[in-house]
């Protein structure tokens, strides 16, 4: 039986599509819902990788050794490989948008509905936190709408407390004009908005 | 109860207005499974479900353990048995220009899905582990280290990690 050490050295003789590399150090690309995958980078002191196509892995052998070019790896050896962690993780956060009536602190009638959803998703889910995070649009300063974002938040977090929501699991942020929904300058009104994240 | 001590409550409460705002932790343990430990600050916390998570925490599975925490901006980790990562920066305050996510992989399987860090500010975020740096761009990604340098102390050693385009 010729070993895999024998076989790799033969390989650097003939071009034969063995990867050398074990797998004990490895990075593999995942897809994500609706199948599309991202990239990750690989890199250390030999050089660095891109894996771009899901299902593909990267071998790192050493700190000093480039990691290998990116190779298929067969899903069922991912399931095996990364089964345990794949199970435990977590379900991702739910993102509610409410909307304010023109330069008021009411809701508008859609969001009313938004809110009695959240609402219901709260006491269902018994969320560990919600975060409600104010935005604006891009008019004005960066500190001015920081501002106004977190006066908004907290208009949410009043509504939400005197729901019934526990106070201890809300947190109110603002990210201003730095997270917009619609990347476009001046009176953009889908980005004067409150998120509510459930986590 | 007397009406002094519910006089005191009242206002107590007034003050913990809801812009009290948030503390510093950095999220949440939402799964677990058999032997996970966290250390902080010198010492060993067994965590619970809707436990919090600060930075610097150090998330531990035993031969049976699996554990998945949110993030603050929806990156989800996970770790299956015999693995050991470090939380070495996480910062999402966007109007602040603060934004950061930094792990360091010392050994076992972590599955990460990434958030909207990586959305507003890719190049700040990275694992780091004994062999390589990983850069991420918005995606989900598996990760095994073998872990078998003990001298890793976590600090980098290897080069930069190229910025993804």
């Amino acid at each position: 039986m010729v070993s895999l050490k024998k076989l790799c050295l033969a390989a650097a003789l003939i071009p034969l599509l063995i990867s050398c590399a074990s797998q004990k150090n490895l990075v593999v690309l995942l897809p994500e819902e609706g199948g599309k995958a991202g990239a990750v980078s690989v890199a250390n002191k030999g050089g660095s990788q891109v894996i771009d196509r899901a299902n593909q892995g990267s071998s790192i052998d050493s700190a000093e050794k480039q990691p290998s070019v990116p190779e298929a790896i067969d899903p069922k050896k991912i399931d095996k490989i990364f089964g345990h962690a794949l199970k435990a993780q977590p379900r991702k956060p739910l993102h509610f948008t409410l909307y304010f009536e023109f330069n008021s602190d009411n809701l508008t009638a859609e969001s009313k509905v938004v809110l009695n959803s959240l609402l219901s998703e709260i006491r269902v889910f018994n969320p560990s936190a919600v975060a409600i995070i104010g935005h604006t649009d891009l008019v004005g300063t960066s500190k001015a709408n920081h501002e106004l974002g977190l006066e908004r938040a907290n208009a949410v977090g009043k509504i939400l407390v005197s729901s019934g929501v526990n106070q201890a699991i809300i947190e109110v942020y603002s990210h201003g004009m730095d997270n917009p929904l619609i990347r476009t300058k001046g009176n953009e009104p889908r980005n004067r908005r409150v998120e509510a994240v459930i986590r | 109860m007397r009406s002094g001590s519910l006089i005191l409550i009242a206002a107590f409460s007034l003050l913990m207005a809801v812009s009290a705002g948030a503390d510093d932790s950095v999220g949440n343990v939402k799964t677990l499974s058999g032997n996970v430990s966290i250390e902080r600050d010198n010492a060993i916390i067994t965590p619970m479900i809707g436990g919090k998570i600060f930075r610097n925490d150090a998330l531990k599975t035993g031969a049976d353990g699996s554990v998945g925490v949110v993030f603050k901006d929806d990156t989800l980790v996970s770790l299956g048995p015999d693995s050991r990562i470090v939380i070495s920066e996480f910062l999402f305050s966007p109007s602040e220009n603060k934004l950061s996510i930094v792990m360091k992989m010392f050994r076992g399987t972590m599955v990460y899905l990434s958030g909207i860090i990586a959305k507003l500010a890719p190049e700040a975020v990275r694992v780091e582990t004994p062999v390589a740096n990983i850069g991420v761009r918005g995606t989900k990604f598996a990760v095994r280290m073998e872990g078998n340098d003990p001298s890793w102390s976590g600090e980098q050693k290897a080069g930069r990690s190229s910025s993804l385009k």
